[in-house]
């Protein structure tokens, strides 16, 4: 029997952020900035999401000049279903602690 | 200041990421990376400390400092003991080398402990809940304690101290060569622990016989041994103990411990305390054993739901029992009794409390539509 999976309320905000754009590929900083997350709590909770296989990265393909390569994430297909569930049960009474991306997409799925 | 310090970081951060595993240094080379692109002064700074915290978080920093702190605190322990030993006997003791010899067996052991409890296998490593950690550290403290403690009183114990000077004793020196064969033991079941496929009956029968006779020799430091070999397994990730069993045990041994104590020295009589703590674990152990067997749910099938809840419980109770023996055993060597009163006594009243529990679960369980659904045991707190 599959185990339920519940996340915490900072891996919500990622979630949501990811899932408002599901099709691009976004860069650690962007998401910090979007869930107001320390850099130590963010990449910890891409790395937890990566070893589940819902969230996918690479590096940019292209040399830019004047600044190093970046990481790039996004939800997988798995991940895409994941956060709209997840955000859906996620309780009311968190709602308000969580950061706007979490709280405009727990709206629109419930 | 910050441009310096964020300099100083970066750098720091780009140096520790080889401490992660292959597999995860592009997460903390992606998260460097990115400091570029967070502005100057303090966010940039804070951005990079992040990063240092992931690398702790990941490199598992926390629980190697943990160890090392650990593991130089027991060798800390082993030097003093050999210390002791060394400043108090005479250097014309006939029996000095084989005392030597002994004393740097249990030094060996001590330092081999925090080794051993890391091992994959019979012994390590340590469980993943949190009564399984603080168990092994609060056990190795313990024995650690004993160890100087029965140095310490050697010193003023004469010729009949189990480490101290006289004339020769063949008892004694045979015990002194029965404590070097324990040694060697311990060093196979260190091999056993490395390689937990392997299997030698002959090995083990080696070890049994000569723990037999160290009990017969050197009873005290084979019955800490034998401690030292039970907790870890209790505690390791292969252990059959459940966390919560686990901890109800550990609870459940702490009146009895405080209460052999209170007796003991209110009454000035040892055997008061031993006989007052004997009934009082066999009360307790029986009530933890129930609760411990209450804890088993989500077989389906009666016969096997009632063995593991006994199977839990009887170990609740031992560990109760041990507990009751090993805590006033550290601080005072001379309650060393109830450490093997206590697992017996602990067991015995576990298992009519564990056996009444299951019974009587089992006949609300079957009834209608009390039977649960689950297809594997689950055990709260696991």
């Amino acid at each position: 029997m599959p185990r339920r999976v519940t996340f915490s309320g900072q891996t919500l905000a990622v979630l949501a952020a990811l899932a408002g754009q599901p099709s691009s590929w976004r860069h650690g900083y962007d998401l910090a900035r979007e869930t107001h997350l320390k850099s130590g709590t963010l990449y910890p909770i891409l790395i937890r999401l990566a070893d589940r296989k819902l969230v996918e990265s690479r590096w940019e393909e292209e040399q830019p000049a004047g600044r190093p390569r970046r990481h790039l994430y996004r939800l997988t297909g798995d991940g895409v279903a994941a956060a709209v569930a997840a955000l859906a049960e996620a309780p009311a009474a968190k709602a308000p602690s969580q950061p706007p991306a979490a709280r405009r997409l727990a709206g629109e799925s419930s | 200041v910050t441009e310096r310090l964020t300099r100083l970081l970066g750098r720091i951060l780009h140096g520790t990421t080889r401490l992660l595993p292959r597999e995860r240094r592009y997460w903390a080379e992606a998260l460097h990376a990115e400091a570029g692109q967070v502005p100057a002064g303090w966010p940039r700074l804070g951005w990079l400390a992040g990063g240092m915290l992931l690398v702790a978080k990941e490199a598992g920093m926390a629980r190697k400092i943990g160890y090392w702190i650990g593991a130089a605190a027991v060798a800390g322990v082993a030097a003093w003991v050999v210390w002791l030993s060394w400043r108090t006997a005479p250097g014309a003791d006939p029996e000095r080398v084989t005392d030597r010899i002994r004393v740097l067996v249990g030094a060996v052991a001590l330092i081999a402990l925090p080794w051993v409890a890391r091992q994959r296998g019979l012994f390590g490593p340590v469980g993943g809940s949190v009564a399984a950690r603080l168990v092994r550290v609060a056990a190795c403290a313990a024995i650690c304690c004993m160890g100087l403690a029965l140095v310490r009183g050697d010193r003023h114990a004469g010729i009949n101290g189990v480490i101290g000077s006289g004339s020769v004793n063949w008892l004694r020196e045979a015990a002194g060569l029965a404590a070097l064969s324990t040694g060697a033991a311990v060093l196979l079941i260190i091999v056993m622990a490395r390689r937990p496929k392997t299997q030698h009956p002959r090995l083990w029968g080696v070890v049994l016989g000569t723990a037999a006779l160290a009990l017969a020799l050197v009873p005290f430091q084979a019955i800490v041994v034998g401690y030292a070999a039970l907790i870890f397994a209790a505690t390791s990730r292969r252990s059959p103990l459940a966390p919560a069993t686990l901890a109800i045990g550990v609870i459940a041994g702490l009146p009895p411990a405080v209460i052999y104590f209170a007796v003991t020295f209110a009454s000035g009589n040892l055997y008061s305390g031993m006989l007052a703590v004997g009934l009082v674990v066999l009360l307790v152990a029986g009530a933890a054993g129930a609760v411990a067997a209450t804890r088993v749910t989500g077989i389906d099938n009666p016969d096997e739901l009632r063995s593991a809840r006994v199977t839990q419980g009887v170990l609740a109770g031992a560990t109760a029992g041990a507990m009751a023996g090993l805590l006033p055993t550290a601080v005072f060597l001379i309650m060393g009794g109830m450490m093997i009163l206590g697992p017996p006594i602990g067991i015995a009243g576990a298992a009519i409390g564990a056996a009444f529990a299951a019974d009587r679960r089992n006949r609300r369980e079957a009834l209608p539509g009390a039977s649960g659904n689950g297809s594997e045991a689950s055990l709260v707190g696991d």
